[in-house]
């Protein structure tokens, strides 16, 4: 690999400790992926919350913090485990939430934007065309290359922090436009409607493609989606495919047709996903029918506009006295719905409103024992993946049939 | 392409892979056939396979060579490798056909050796309980065993 003279700098410790770590990690990285050299990037999404650092994670960051770390690029911070003001109400460990202080003071004495959010590109740092990036949230990396043509590989936790310490990444992957071509399509033909299903959609492809290199293109009909539902159908492909892009022909920049998305490689015959595959993905989270203890928007953070359909869908209705309907969304959201009534709306209702953090990262394993939950609903397959690991059994539904439920009390 | 050498140390065949990295070791293989994600499938404070339907529910990870298909979902691997290294719970090295970031990010953290990139027909070769040395600088799986 290739360093210029201030990365070599860097790499003996001129730009201290920290640096050195960080070029260090990235160059070993950067090897193994055959990167030739190393590029500035414009932002940094840092993945990083005590759920997954661990006390190591956080002991390295409160060192790197200690030894005078910077970040050198505009540099936030990802969902954290917990709301800060009402951890307790989920019975969650005083020891995780000082922990989780402690992880975030230490990013904030770097240089970090302590915003706590997987949704940066909705409410914080849209990405730009062709604009490098070290994103750590995988939804949000293939929200990125997709939707806007920005170029990331998923920047892991400590990938994630290296980045901004030193504004740089290897150049490889996805960063390199030879790879950004599609080799695989896809046919949409059925309507799809709503976050649930592009969720489903975004799950099918990923499951069916599952590997990081492999970029799929999708071809639509009778659809045109929102850029709330093309999140969670990217988060979905992510989370079960490993899949950081998706062109949707016509609807992402880098693929107005299907030539474009393939490049200099045939458009194949494309794969047709029909209503029956979608409705494949609803059947293998179907839930065991009966009582539903929690309904959960979440997977990635909502967005206002979304946060705000649910109240206005719960059109004034009380939640049922042994269900909790369960909202996360990011502190900018959260300051606009509270502005705006929403907040007050919701909690007549007997919904919660999370902020800073996301379902699955706030332990819910722990969630679950202590509350003796099992039965959960969402629209978010992303949610019902993960939680399926942590003791839950997830449902599927559409938003509609989620805010049913959790008035009623019983799954549709 | 990963190509097979017949002929490494006299101990047998070895499998050669497209990338490596970290240091030589040695030890039993603990062989999935699933993706792996270290927040999906893992109990974290125990080291073990926690998800239902998991071909390795209940095994341990600790001191074992853990052979998978390849990464799956998102950023968690990256630092529970390294969380798991601190308590003795990380397996030795790891191997898979496909990577992501990730998991490459998380085994440069944690020091584990990772190769990558075998070809598909060695798949077979590579069975649970198996010894094996792992020499990254050579990107080799050696069988020993």
């Amino acid at each position: 690999m290739k360093l210029d003279d201030e990365q070599l700098a860097m790499q003996r410790g001129a730009a201290g400790p920290a640096a050195q770590w960080a070029i260090g990690q990235q160059i070993e990285v950067g090897r193994f992926f055959g990167a030739e050299r190393l590029i500035p990037v414009g932002s940094v999404l840092a993945g990083a919350e005590i759920g997954i650092t661990g006390l190591s994670g956080l002991a390295l960051l409160e060192k790197l913090a200690g030894d005078g770390a910077r970040v050198r690029v505009p540099s936030l911070t990802g969902a954290c485990s917990l709301d800060f003001d009402r951890w307790s109400e989920f019975r969650l460990p005083i020891a995780q939430y000082a922990a989780e202080r402690r992880l975030h003071d230490a990013l904030r004495r770097m240089g970090f934007i302590d915003t706590s959010t997987c949704i940066n590109y909705q409410s914080v740092t849209p990405p730009r065309f062709r604009e490098h990036l070290a994103w750590g949230d995988t939804g949000a990396v293939a929200f990125a290359n997709s939707t806007a043509g920005a170029r990331s590989n998923y920047e892991g936790g400590p990938a994630s922090i290296a980045a901004a310490l030193t504004g740089l990444v290897p150049e490889y992957g996805f960063h390199l436009r030879r790879h950004r071509f599609a080799s695989r399509l896809y046919e949409v033909s059925t309507p799809l409607r709503g976050t649930s299903d592009w969720s489903a959609l975004g799950a099918w492809i990923g499951a069916d493609v599952m590997d990081y290199r492999t970029v799929p293109a999708v071809l639509l009909h009778d659809s045109a989606p929102s850029i709330d539902e093309l999140k969670h159908c990217l988060a979905a492909a992510a989370s079960f495919g490993s899949l950081a892009m998706m062109h949707l022909i016509g609807a992402t920049p880098e693929a107005p047709t299907p030539e474009a998305a393939f490049g200099d490689t045939p458009v194949p015959v494309p794969r047709r996903i029909d209503r029956a595959a979608i409705d494949g993905v609803y059947q293998g989270f179907a839930g065991e029918g009966g009582k539903v203890d929690l309904v959960v928007f979440s997977a990635p953070q909502l967005s206002l506009q979304e946060a705000a359909d649910i109240v206005e869908r719960l059109r004034g209705r009380h939640v049922a006295a042994d269900t909790r309907l369960i909202v996360t969304v990011n502190h900018q959201v959260q300051a606009e719905f509270e502005r705006l009534g929403y907040a007050r709306r919701l909690a007549e209702s007997g919904g919660e409103l999370l902020a800073g953090t996301c379902f699955y990262v706030m332990a819910p394993a722990l969630v679950r024992e202590q509350f003796g939950f099992r039965h959960l609903v969402t629209p978010s397959c992303k949610l019902a993946n993960i939680l399926g690991g942590a003791g839950y059994r997830p449902a599927l539904r559409s938003v509609d049939e989620c805010v049913d439920a959790a008035v009623t009390g019983v799954l549709p | 392409m990963p190509t097979i050498d017949h002929d490494i140390g006299g101990t047998g065949a070895a499998i050669e892979c497209a990338a490596a990295l970290g240091q030589p070791c040695e030890g039993r293989l603990l062989v999935s056939r699933h993706g792996f994600n270290a927040r999906y499938d893992l109990d974290l404070g125990s080291g073990t396979f926690s998800r239902p339907g998991h071909d390795l529910y209940g095994r341990s990870l600790a001191g074992r060579i853990f052979v998978f298909a390849g990464p799956k979902g998102g950023i968690a691997t990256s630092w529970a490798l390294d969380a798991l290294a601190q308590r003795k719970l990380a397996p030795l090295g790891l191997i898979c056909q496909q990577v992501n970031p990730v998991l490459v990010q998380g085994a440069a953290l944690a020091g584990i050796a990772l190769l990558a990139g075998y070809a598909p027909e060695q798949a077979a070769r590579l069975v649970d309980g198996a010894r094996v040395r792992l020499d990254p600088q050579r990107r080799r799986i050696v069988m020993l065993a």
